[in-house]
């Protein structure tokens, strides 16, 4: 056998799942955890993850490309969730492929905490981003000595060093593993010092046979014990290089441990420390460059019913999963500190606590006791008509293949592997010994099958330890008769023989050599296997290629953060605009716009709102801002927020009203209106809607009292104030008492807007369209209109006083402002009479306001003097009610102002009774006097035209004065 | 590897950074270019505003970047501030090819600084630097401008070519973490947020 054949003949046949991943990886397929592993071989990996990339970005690419449309918005989502699952399943089994723990690799992403980059890194192949520097050969030896010490007269030489390999390449690497380094007896067991003994002779012996034949061998350097652990009867000890160390190739201090399995001795008291021990396992972590190395040396439960197969599945899940290095434990024996001492290198400390999945590689080997799933006497049988009748040894046995390969079928760990139920992962070679177990000590015939009792089987060796010649272990374990020293009995338990010894491993960057037993090797019921590997140790490019690899996952990952948060997208049936055209003042024009959700994967009703918000930092943090931000002139938003069903089309009107300083002011110098309304709905992105619109400006409402023309008489009062004032008179206001008591509706102030402006002559379109070719003449022409009203008033008085106070309510600046200019007449106004007041607040009109302001105040003041009137029965609720209209018309809104409302009210009051402009007055009593004898002869309603002429007749002729 | 190499002190900033820009200034071609690596010659028109993250690692640092690429056209102004609010870093980008791009790009930095956070990284983006011949904004007058302004970041850029584009947002991280330690956000609502798990790792540096 050479090593060549055996490693290209490993056991592909019996795991067909493992061909389609190439290089004999027979691991994981038929495992649950790992259904979804996606290793992949080495030799083009790096073809193979750019291939993986580039699917990335594709998918990626296609999601934001195609903007997604209502149909594949659900199963991409689906899609994604499946695929999120692999990931996790995939990350857990592709942990061993690493060459550097996920801390270390974590610890260099400066990212330790984000779980899915793990995941994503895990399921990269470690050659991504390493390189391999060195191969080291790694040499595996199992033997279950069956509590013998070492003697002169073994030779372990062939066993430890002879692959059968042709080349005689330098192993680097020796783990030499033993079972029953003692006899597994109770009092034996808890002598510790025997048990140590015992294993520092096998140091020995070893560490003096590979020095000799290295020496001779002119290899330079031999070799040193670099780290050993024993649990009762297992031995793990391993030899190095002492090369590698100088070298640098090794240089963290390695950490070894151990995991009792077995029986507990206080029997059920369940504290680890009085585990026995009888089986277990011993697990060494070595580290060449970047690559960590597990050895796990293994006694598994024994015992050849069926069931016991389970109990040492179960046997070495436990060793895997307990066996934790911890960095801390105390430094190993004298011997390798002495090396280090003398060559003055120092172990660099492992910086963390380890477990086996930290492992780059593992190799996991034993007397894993796993027998034949076969009827023990038909194997018995088999074994006795293969084997030459006379000698009934393994010789003649193994001499040819065909007599046990017939037997791997049975194999219970094959099987086991095969079903997923033991060591996920790991592969074996193919075997081409015979059983390793068990043999009558001191020969190479299998116990069991000659004729019992015979002489044979003490002759030869180890006379002197016939102490140690009990096996504890299987009594302990198969909780059969008492143990007898007699052979006789010992060939009447008839075991069966079976491959109890074995070598497996993980990872791909370990290159199976050679495997084999050692029959030459008399010493034990067992025969030693060894298995050879070529391990590739691999550096790690930190700074390039980890980095590259790391910057690239963290690129997909934010690829699919905001694919996620773009996933859903409203389709805005009535577009991306909403138009409202010419929005006039007092006007309202209501749009409606449509839109609907796509269906997504978060169920079929969605909860959106409308508002001029978006979101803020991150996504999905919404701006929460108390300031609302939605402008003035957006009125209604019918329904700013609902829920409804995917998939249905969702109707919301919204509206556009100027009306007031206020919203005038919102809109601004340009007139356009202007906002964007955001469509915000969970677990979909924002969707944006531009409304849009001109506000026609208005040449009465929202001008600055200053720009308008002023009326013939009286003079600097503007014309429009003067006008509705005279058709107030005309229309017979004095007789109404609820003049400015009604409220009024969006409807009646829009009508009376219209109605004022048809009064001055002027439409609004008719405006719009002068206002186009020239101011100035404009102005002009309104002056003429203003005055020669040729319109028919249909208003009611109630309208006319509404645009009044409409009027004043648009002006860009209240007429008193903020009323501030009135705080000094309240100073000490405690010393203050009702008349010297009066004076005070008409003093600040006269000094204070401008011009035309003052006019338009004192001008309107008389009207609604006269108006309240002094003694009749209706005065004082007709003052309250142009007290409180007033106080808010002329002063700036509530929270702008100096004075509560009840002190502008006041304001208002105190000036009503003034009589300022006496002119005014006068003007008023005249039109008084004229229009009341007028409407005792006419209807209120009647013939308004004639009114409004006589108004203007009058206000002429007064002119004419 | 020894094991000092990773032991270093880790912080992840998580820094929201707003596009500003006329529109076809190429605010969306650099983000996609950054993000992506991808150009397309006719990028539609952003509307509203378009999210994205992208991280980025700076020596010790990492930057998740939280971009928020607003539409240049006028009417979607109003919805500014919404994104510039609590931003840690804005680029406002012109097209160098064109003047009206520029002025509307010196307003931005207008706007931003009167909208008053000291700790606003600004970085000026000159784009489409790939046709030099048609340029109308000289270098010289953008450098000078930058520096007059105070801005960060000064760089021409070509989304189609790939030109300084991480350039620009590797810069604007460098910025980032030590303005973002330096002071905390005024209102709250900072952009700047570090990592509340940094420094947590478990794993120390242990050296023998």
């Amino acid at each position: 056998m050479n090593s060549s054949s055996k490693s290209s003949s490993l056991r592909k046949v019996e795991f067909p799942s493992s061909s389609s991943r190439g290089g004999g990886a027979f691991a994981s397929s038929s495992s649950p955890q790992n259904s979804c592993s996606s290793w992949e071989t080495f030799d083009d990996d790096d073809v193979h993850c750019n291939d993986e990339n580039d699917d990335d970005d594709a998918r990626a690419r296609r999601s934001v490309r195609r903007r997604p449309s209502l149909a594949d918005a659900q199963p991409s989502n689906r899609d994604r969730t499946t695929e999120e699952n692999n990931n996790a399943e995939k990350s857990a089994s592709a942990r061993n492929h690493h060459p550097i723990s996920e801390d270390v690799a974590f610890a260099r992403m400066n990212k330790p905490n984000d779980v899915r980059l793990r995941n994503l890194f895990f399921q990269r192949d470690v050659s991504v981003y390493s390189s391999v520097a060195e191969t080291a050969r790694i040499r595996a030896n199992t033997f279950n000595a069956n509590g013998k010490k070492p003697n002169e007269k073994l030779d372990i030489r062939d066993w430890l060093m002879n692959d059968d390999g042709d080349d005689d390449a330098v192993v680097d690497v020796y783990a030499v593993g033993f079972q029953e380094i003692v006899p597994l007896q109770v009092q034996k067991v808890l002598k510790v010092q025997d048990v140590e003994r015992d294993a520092r002779m096998w140091d020995e012996k070893i560490l003096r046979c590979l020095n000799s034949v290295s020496a001779r061998n002119g290899v330079g350097g031999g070799y040193v014990k670099i780290t050993s652990v024993q649990l009762v009867g297992v031995y793990l000890t391993i030899f190095v290089r002492e090369e590698l160390i100088r070298k640098g190739s090794i240089r963290e201090r390695p950490i070894a441990t151990k995991v009792a399995t077995g029986f507990s001795l206080g029997f059920g008291t369940g504290s680890m420390n009085v585990k026995l021990g009888n089986k277990g396992g011993c697990c060494a972590l070595i580290k060449i460059r970047d690559t960590t190395i597990a050895f796990v040396c293994a006694h598994l439960a024994a015992g050849s019913k069926e069931e016991d197969a389970k109990r040492r599945n179960a046997d070495a899940a436990e060793i895997l999963q307990k066996c934790v290095f911890a960095p801390d434990e105390d430094e190993q024996g004298e011997d390798e500190r002495d090396f280090r001492s003398s060559n003055s290198i120092r172990w660099e400390k492992p910086s963390r606590t380890r477990t086996i999945h930290d492992a780059t590689v593992s190799i996991f080997f034993g007397d894993l006791n796993y027998r034949l799933n076969a009827p023990k006497d038909d194997v018995l049988e088999h074994v006795r008509l293969k084997s030459n009748e006379a000698e009934l040894n393994a010789s003649s046995f193994r001499a040819s293949a065909s007599n046990y390969i017939p037997l791997l079928k049975h194999d219970q760990l094959l099987n086991e592997m095969q079903s997923g139920n033991v060591l996920p992962g790991y592969r074996e070679g193919s075997i081409e010994f015979p059983m390793t177990y068990k043999f009558k000590p001191g020969t190479s015939r299998y116990s069991g099958i000659g004729r019992a009792a015979t002489s044979s089987s003490k002759d030869n060796i180890n006379n002197n330890e016939s102490d140690y010649e009990n096996d504890f272990n299987d009594e302990f374990d198969d909780g059969e008769s008492n143990s007898t020293k007699a052979d006789d009995k010992e060939e009447k338990k008839k075991r069966a023989p079976a491959w109890c010894d074995r070598v497996l491993w993980k990872g791909d960057d370990l290159h199976l050599l050679g495997y084999r037993d050692h029959d030459e090797i008399y010493h034990s019921d067992h025969k030693p296997v060894s298995a050879t590997f070529e391990l590739k140790c691999r550096t790690v490019d930190y700074n390039g290629r980890l980095e590259r690899m790391l910057t690239d996952l963290q690129r997909k990952l934010d690829a699919e953060e905001t694919n996620r948060a773009h996933a859903t997208k409203v389709v805005l049936e009535s577009g991306t605009m909403c138009d409202f055209g010419e929005v006039h003042y007092c006007e309202r024009v209501t749009r409606r716009i449509q839109f609907k959700f796509p269906r997504n994967n978060h169920g079929n009703a969605v909860s959106f709102t409308l508002g001029f918000h978006g979101r803020g930092g991150s996504y999905d943090d919404l701006v929460n801002d108390t300031e609302d931000d939605a402008p003035k002139w957006v009125r209604d938003i019918t329904p700013a927020k609902a829920t409804v069903s995917a998939e249905t089309s969702v109707f919301v009107d919204i509206s556009a009203f100027v009306g007031g300083a206020g919203t005038i002011r919102s809109v601004g110098a340009s007139n356009s209106l202007d906002a964007v309304l955001v469509i915000r709905a969970e677990h979909c992105q924002d969707a944006y809607i531009a409304l849009t619109g001109v506000y026609a400006q208005n040449p009465i409402f929202g001008a600055p009292l200053r720009s308008l023309p002023p009326s013939v008489f009286p003079p600097d009062v503007p014309s429009v104030i003067s006008t509705l004032i005279d058709s107030l008179f005309a229309f017979g206001s004095i007789s109404k008492n609820d003049l400015f008591t009604q409220k009024s509706s969006e409807k009646e102030r829009m009508n009376a807007v219209n109605n004022c402006l048809r009064l001055c002559g002027v439409s609004q379109s008719a405006f719009n369209d002068m206002h186009s070719s020239s101011s100035s003449s404009l102005l002009d022409d309104f002056t003429a209109l203003s005055v020669m009203s040729s319109s028919k008033p249909s208003s009611s008085v109630v309208e006319l006083a509404l645009a009044l106070l409409e009027f004043f309510h648009a002006l860009p600046e209240p007429l008193f402002g903020d009323g501030s200019l009135f705080t000094g007449c309240f100073r000490d106004e405690e010393y203050m009479d009702e008349a010297a007041r009066k004076q005070r607040l008409e003093n600040v009109l006269r000094q204070s306001l401008e011009k035309t302001a003052y006019a338009s105040a004192t001008y309107t003041l008389a009207f609604l003097t006269n108006y309240v009137g002094r003694n009749s029965p209706s005065s004082s609720t007709r003052l309250e009610s142009v007290c409180r209209a007033f106080a808010n018309a002329w002063f700036s809104k509530a929270d702008a102002s100096t004075f509560s409302l009840v002190r502008r009210q006041e304001i208002v009051k105190c000036l009503l009774s003034s009589s300022g402009n006496t002119a005014a007055t006068t003007h008023h009593q005249q039109l008084n006097d004229l229009f009341s004898t007028t409407n005792s002869t006419t209807t209120t309603n009647s013939n308004p035209t004639n009114s409004a002429a006589g108004a203007a007749k009058v206000t002429r002729s007064l002119l004419d004065l | 590897m020894s094991n000092s190499s990773h032991g270093a002190q880790q912080s992840q900033t998580q820094a929201k950074l707003v596009l500003l820009g006329d529109m076809g200034a190429g605010k969306s071609s650099l983000v996609l270019r950054f993000v992506k690596g991808q150009f397309f010659e006719h990028q539609e028109s952003t509307i509203g505003a378009a999210f994205m993250t992208q991280t980025v690692t700076v020596d010790d640092h990492v930057v998740k970047f939280e971009i928020w690429d607003t539409a240049g056209q006028e009417r979607y102004h109003s919805l500014a501030p919404m994104y510039y609010r609590g931003a840690a870093a804005a680029i406002i980008v012109y097209d160098m090819q064109s003047q009206q791009s520029w002025q509307r790009a010196k307003s931005w930095v207008r706007e931003l600084q009167r909208q008053g956070n000291a700790n606003l990284v600004i970085a000026l983006a000159g784009n489409k630097s790939d046709c030099k011949d048609m340029r109308k904004v000289s270098k010289e007058e953008a450098e000078a401008y930058a520096e007059e302004q105070k801005l960060s970041i000064f760089l021409e850029t070509s989304a189609k070519s790939g030109e300084c584009v991480n350039d620009l947002f590797y810069s604007i991280a460098n910025k980032l973490p030590k303005q973002a330690r330096a002071t905390p956000q005024e209102g709250g609502r900072g952009g700047v947020v570090l990592d509340a798990n940094a420094g947590q790792n478990r794993q120390k540096s242990q050296c023998c």
